[in-house]
């Protein structure tokens, strides 16, 4: 057996944050074979030694882009439970490190150059379908993790339950093709939610 | 490997020892039996290197300007006698780091590039003078082969200089007798004193450089071609201490004005009553350095930013006898359509010009020279810095003449430091763009520069901001597909479109 990253991943309720979260746990031979020390990568190491690359599905007026990133200097927006140890990490990387580092990226690639209209530094974490990849090197061990799809949906959730309060469903006199077109909103991001 | 006619005979008169560097790392990469002809995959990784460089300059700095770049540096003065830099008796080194900096700084004021001394040392200690590392010169001896007469010999820095490249001649046949030059190779110190390659721009001062008959006293090597070759170590500098500038003189107080007169320049070394006096290798006097102001610093400096020198040709056996018609019409770009290194080449830069007797010293008794590509007069002694020599110019031009940059010169430095390698990154299984040694330097400059403060002698510039932009593109599978992307995006066009209508 070999460590096995998992991750849990969200954004932050206030959407400004992209959470990264390693669930992996201890090694334990009948538990959890796949989990961090003994036979296993030894999590005690250097924090630099963790890295995040996020591939992003995201649209730019309308053009489609996938853009990968590695987020530069990650152990400024990483904590961890245990001393000198990577297990259980939490990276919190906020919106305009990922838009910014997105600039960047497409700036870099040959041939593609940045749309004025993108937006470098966002407040928020624009939704998006994020993939996920963490990479642990631990002396001549390398270990990268399985890709994590993440749908963010956290503005349009924002949003639609905004939506949804704004709308009077006691009123008898009020256009119900409003009150349809919300409850769609709502149908179609639980849909996303639960892809 | 093969055959190799590789001699620093064929540097003829030239000082810089670019060509060299740029011939031996093409075939170390290319792995062609001959010497003089790049191999096939060699010139396709030029091209593509060549086309890398135009996309920056083309799509980013057309729109953006680039941002600005302080490049860490580390000088390594290696001595065979301490007096050397301490010619005024005092228990501290004349030499000063920030004196030389500031007059590179100086060459390249307007570039958005300088340069400046590192604060940390390789092993993260605060260094006690920034930029600057002393070798004492006994210590680095090297035992190396030197023909079937002599074999293995034990060459030592103090007491046999330092070998630009193992031969001086190369006779070919079966009983072929090459002859070597004296010394530690230079390949030698890159490989074991110079500091972290991707960390610090190593520029080794040393006292003797033998070239055979060529009188190189500055070496450096494109960034692409360093890459290419996985020894990050050939990107370091060599340059002969004599060489940098005017030697100390007592009488003097340097000027700090950059127009003052080179008589009011000190570079704070003397081999005058030195054990080195009469050993200086490639120098006819001790003074010959003397109106290079640092020149053969910057000069090295731009080559090692990706700059190649604007005509030139790599064997000069002919060199005297070129015409307008063989230097110019004639040259190939040298990082395209070069397929033999005896020809001659050009830079691809409109801006420059060709001058006579570029591969030599420029100890002139004018500036003015006849352009071969357009017969017009032209000052020609330094009005590039990659014209062949940055040391001199006639006592009466001196300090009119101020090598400059052309602007595509200027963008080719920044995109030099910019491009990206492709390559096979085993632990992740996937394929990786790093950004090349010049880019990992800025990257990893916050690592040994402690202050932001701009460079010496370079008051526009702050130190890069390049700890943003990313290190890799990288090329992970895609587990979305495109329905599902497509899905996504439909549902979230439609939930935007509800939103912004009912709000």
């Amino acid at each position: 057996m070999a460590l096995e990253i998992k991750l849990d991943i969200k954004t932050a309720n206030n959407c400004k944050n992209l959470v990264v979260q390693d669930i992996t746990g201890s090694y334990d031979a009948l538990e959890n074979p796949k989990g961090w020390g003994d036979v296993n990568l030894n999590p005690i190491m250097p924090t630099e030694n963790l890295s995040i690359f996020i591939t992003v599905y995201h649209y730019i007026s309308d053009v489609q882009y996938t853009t990968t990133i590695q987020i530069p200097e990650s152990a400024y927006y990483t904590s961890y439970p245990f001393s000198n140890s990577v297990q259980g990490f939490r990276m919190s990387i906020p919106s305009d490190v990922i838009s910014t580092a997105i600039a960047n990226q497409l700036v870099l690639e040959s041939g593609v150059n940045l749309p004025e209209e993108y937006e470098i530094v966002q407040e928020t974490l624009e939704d998006n379908i994020y993939q996920i990849v963490i990479r642990v090197s631990g002396g001549d061990v390398i270990v990268v993790s399985e890709p994590v799809v993440f749908k963010s949906t956290c503005n349009m959730k924002k949003d639609v339950e905004l939506l949804l309060t704004s709308i009077d469903t006691s009123c008898h006199d009020c256009d119900d093709l409003d009150f349809d077109k919300a409850l769609l909103a709502k149908s179609l991001l639980e849909g996303l939610e639960n892809n | 490997m093969g055959s190799i006619s590789n001699s620093t005979e064929y540097m003829g008169n030239w000082v810089c020892g670019f060509e060299w560097s740029f011939k031996k790392l093409c075939h170390l990469i290319g792995g062609s039996s001959n010497f003089n002809t790049p191999s096939n995959n060699v010139i396709t990784e030029l091209e593509a290197y060549s086309i890398q460089i135009k996309n920056i300059i083309d799509n980013t700095y057309n729109s953006n300007d680039p941002s600005d770049k302080v490049f860490p540096v580390i000088f390594h003065l290696i001595l065979d006698d301490p007096s050397v830099i301490k010619p005024s008796g005092a228990s501290e080194p004349d030499f000063d780091v920030l004196y030389v900096l500031g007059w590179v700084n100086h060459w390249f004021s307007g570039t958005g590039i300088s340069f400046k001394g590192v604060d940390i040392e390789k092993d993260n200690a605060i260094m006690t003078t920034p930029g600057l590392n002393i070798i004492e010169g006994s210590t680095i001896s090297q035992t190396r082969y030197m023909g079937a007469r002599l074999g293995n010999v034990t060459q030592n820095y103090v007491t046999d200089g330092v070998a630009l490249d193992e031969i001086k001649r190369f006779d070919s046949g079966p009983l072929a007798k090459h002859t070597y030059n004296g010394g530690v190779l230079f390949e030698y110190i890159q490989d074991n004193y110079s500091w972290d390659p991707t960390k610090y721009i190593n520029i080794f001062l040393l006292n003797r450089t033998n070239s055979g008959v060529g009188k190189v006293v500055m070496t450096s090597a494109n960034p692409y071609l360093v890459d290419l070759s996985g020894n990050y170590n050939r990107l370091s500098i060599g340059v002969d201490l004599w060489a940098i500038g005017r030697a100390y003189d007592s009488t003097i107080t340097p000027s700090d004005s950059y127009s003052a007169d080179v008589e009011y320049t000190n570079f704070g070394y003397s081999y005058s009553g030195t054990t080195s006096e009469n050993n200086l290798t490639n120098a006819s006097s001790v003074s010959e350095g003397y109106r290079s102001r640092a020149k053969t610093i910057a000069h090295s400096l731009a080559h090692t930013l990706g700059l190649i020198h604007p005509r030139n040709k790599f064997n000069s056996t002919d060199a005297q006898n070129l015409t307008a018609d063989s230097s110019c019409e004639s040259g190939n770009f040298l990082f395209s359509t070069l397929t033999n290194f005896n020809n001659f080449y050009n830079d691809g830069d409109a801006d420059t010009n060709a001058v006579g007797n570029y591969w030599q010293m420029l100890d002139y008794t004018t500036g003015l020279e006849t352009d071969l590509c357009t017969s017009e007069t032209i000052l020609s002694l330094s009005n590039n810095m990659m014209n062949h020599n940055q040391f001199t110019g006639a006592y009466e031009s001196e300090n009119d003449v101020n090598p400059t940059f052309t602007q595509n010169q200027i963008y080719t430095m920044h995109a030099n430091s910019e491009y990206t390698i492709t390559s096979f990154d085993a632990g992740l299984g996937v394929t990786v763009s790093n950004y090349g040694i010049l880019g990992q330097i800025l990257y990893n400059s916050s690592t040994v520069l402690t202050t932001n403060n701009a460079a010496e002698g370079n008051t526009c510039l702050e130190r890069s901001s390049f700890n943003s932009p990313l290190p890799l593109n990288i090329k992970f599978k895609q587990n979305v597909s495109e329905s599902e992307l497509s899905q996504y995006n439909q549902a979230k066009k439609i939930i935007t479109k509800i939103v912004k209508t009912l709000s």
